[in-house]
């Protein structure tokens, strides 16, 4: 395996694991298209390995089906990128550059695979041989590149015009490695279109294909960092949270369970056993909400706190310190 | 009762926030019904960031088109209540039972602000009850009592969720550089 194969299957992981850790660490107003991107990117990154794709497209009965596959993988990394960059941009008139972002992916996906109906009109081996020797469907591919190169080009655009106004260093170096991953992006469409347009009249030079790869892999790691380094450090202080305020819930459930006939007419979720509480999918809410419940009853009667022992009032005020904190 | 809802009267926030959901009923609604509309109400509002309870105040002021004057008044509890929105002549007044958590009394504050943010209907408070507590006050101009005992009734689980919502933002204190958006995308 080549080195640009080992540096594509690492940012494959990375971005994978940081499409999940995205995922799970999720800010209520936090939009799915990066998250989508970084996973179908993952995909992306994975199939351009060489052996890797041969081994998946063997398995699939080696007829080349993962082209068709790998290039819907490439457009809703692009879709979902250009929507993320669009939300960022203009969050407030996000209709129309959607709406553009979804016509050019739809017309460079749907296009390829309108040609392969009309140029291979079968699913079978040599219909997907000559799809992929189709000149048509190469030259139509400039489309696609054309999106990519709009993509890398709007990345490199809002990381240049946020950075500077970026006070956290991470977010900041971050930014840097998407400017960077942008030009390697728009380098690799570059050399792309150049192989395309030459191979129509005659052979590239073998070094267009290196270089191609070259930048494929750097882009593909980069772009893994840029979206690695905020993600991990998010995601770790967010589970950290999440296990304080679930051993707190934990804590606090029995102080909650020994005053319910009284707290029961102020109870919005009702309680399900200890257990169920701390697998509440907003820990840090759901304690905030029993420690409420708790404190209205203390207010209709103040003879309920004297119910409770000195470490149970502790663990109440506990509670409260930490509450979203 | 007033006729009028003091939020409603800010026509551009009415607009901008609350048009584009519907008004909130004040049926009695079931408490997942009431949380998506708590979850619906707070991605559209757009509260200053990072959030104190000063800065909310403030908003609700400029809403509302009047200065809110906060008043601590513990015997609420003798008539069964926690707070409620006044509104006087030049200035809205906010009762509140100040409790001895600071947690609890923060807590019903951002209850009845919620309240006046979701444009509840009000909630009718007996002369009798009132006049035990304010004799002085006219029963007629009082908004939005919260009663303790009627917590699980749809609006009240409504403005508590909100109220849930404000303690967190106002607790989590965003970083400046998230005004910006970007944050929101990477990172």
């Amino acid at each position: 395996m080549t080195l640009a194969g080992v540096v594509l299957i690492i940012a494959a992981v990375v971005l994978l694991l940081s499409s999940v850790a995205m995922y799970v660490s999720r800010g209520r107003r936090m939009h799915g298209s990066w998250i989508y991107g970084s996973f179908f990117g993952s995909l992306t990154a994975i199939f351009l390995v060489e052996p890797i794709f041969y081994a998946v497209d063997a398995a699939l009965g080696g007829v080349n089906y993962l082209a068709l596959a790998q290039r819907a993988f490439l457009t809703a990394t692009l879709l979902s990128m250009h929507i993320g960059i669009w939300r960022a941009m203009a969050p407030s008139q996000l209709k129309r550059p959607v709406i553009f972002a979804c016509v050019i992916a739809a017309a460079s996906y749907g296009g390829q695979v309108m040609l392969f109906i009309l140029a291979a009109p079968s699913f079978s081996s040599s219909g997907m041989r000559q799809y992929e020797s189709n000149p048509l469907v190469a030259t139509y591919s400039l489309l696609m590149l054309a999106h990519l190169a709009t993509v890398a080009f709007s990345a490199m655009r809002l990381s240049v015009r946020y950075r500077p106004r970026l006070k956290s260093l991470r977010r900041r170096r971050s930014l840097a490695f998407v400017a960077l991953g942008s030009g390697f992006a728009l380098a690799v469409a570059l050399i792309h279109a150049t192989i395309t347009l030459t191979d129509l009249v005659g052979s590239p030079p073998d070094i267009l294909g290196t270089l191609e790869r070259t930048f494929t892999a750097s882009a593909a790691i980069v772009f893994a960092l840029a979206i690695g380094i905020p993600t991990f450090p998010r995601w770790l202080g967010s589970a950290r949270k999440d296990f304080i305020a679930r051993r707190e819930l934990w804590n606090l459930c029995p102080v909650w369970a020994k005053l319910q006939p009284e707290i029961d007419q102020y109870v919005i979720w009702p309680y399900r056993g200890r257990l169920m509480e701390i697998m509440s999918r907003d820990p840090a809410m759901r304690r905030h909400r029993r420690g409420v419940e708790i404190r209205d009853c203390f207010e209709s009667d103040a003879t309920l706190e004297g119910r409770l022992s000195e470490a149970e009032l502790a663990t109440i005020r506990t509670m409260e310190v930490n509450t979203h904190a | 009762m007033l006729k009028t809802n003091p939020i409603a009267s800010s026509s551009q926030f009415a607009e901008r926030h609350l048009g584009r959901l519907g008004r909130f009923a004040s049926s009695a609604l079931d408490r997942r019904r009431a949380a998506r509309r708590v979850s619906a109400f707070t991605r559209i509002l757009e509260l200053p960031s990072p959030l104190s309870l000063d800065k909310l105040l403030r908003f609700v002021e400029l809403v509302t088109e009047r200065p809110i004057q906060l008043s601590r008044r513990d015997d609420l509890l003798d008539v069964d209540m926690s707070g409620f929105w006044h509104e006087g002549e030049d200035v809205n007044r906010l009762f509140h039972v100040g409790d001895r958590s600071e947690f609890a009394g923060e807590m019903n504050i951002l209850h009845e602000i919620s309240h006046v943010l979701l444009q509840h209907d009000p909630e009718p408070l007996t002369v009798e009850e009132l006049a035990v507590v304010f004799p002085d006050l006219d029963p007629r101009k009082v908004l939005h009592g919260w009663r303790h005992t009627k917590l699980r009734t749809g609006i009240e689980a409504e403005a508590e969720l909100l109220a849930d919502h404000l303690y967190a933002q106002i607790r989590s204190g965003k970083r400046e550089e998230e005004i910006l958006g970007f944050g929101d995308v990477i990172g």
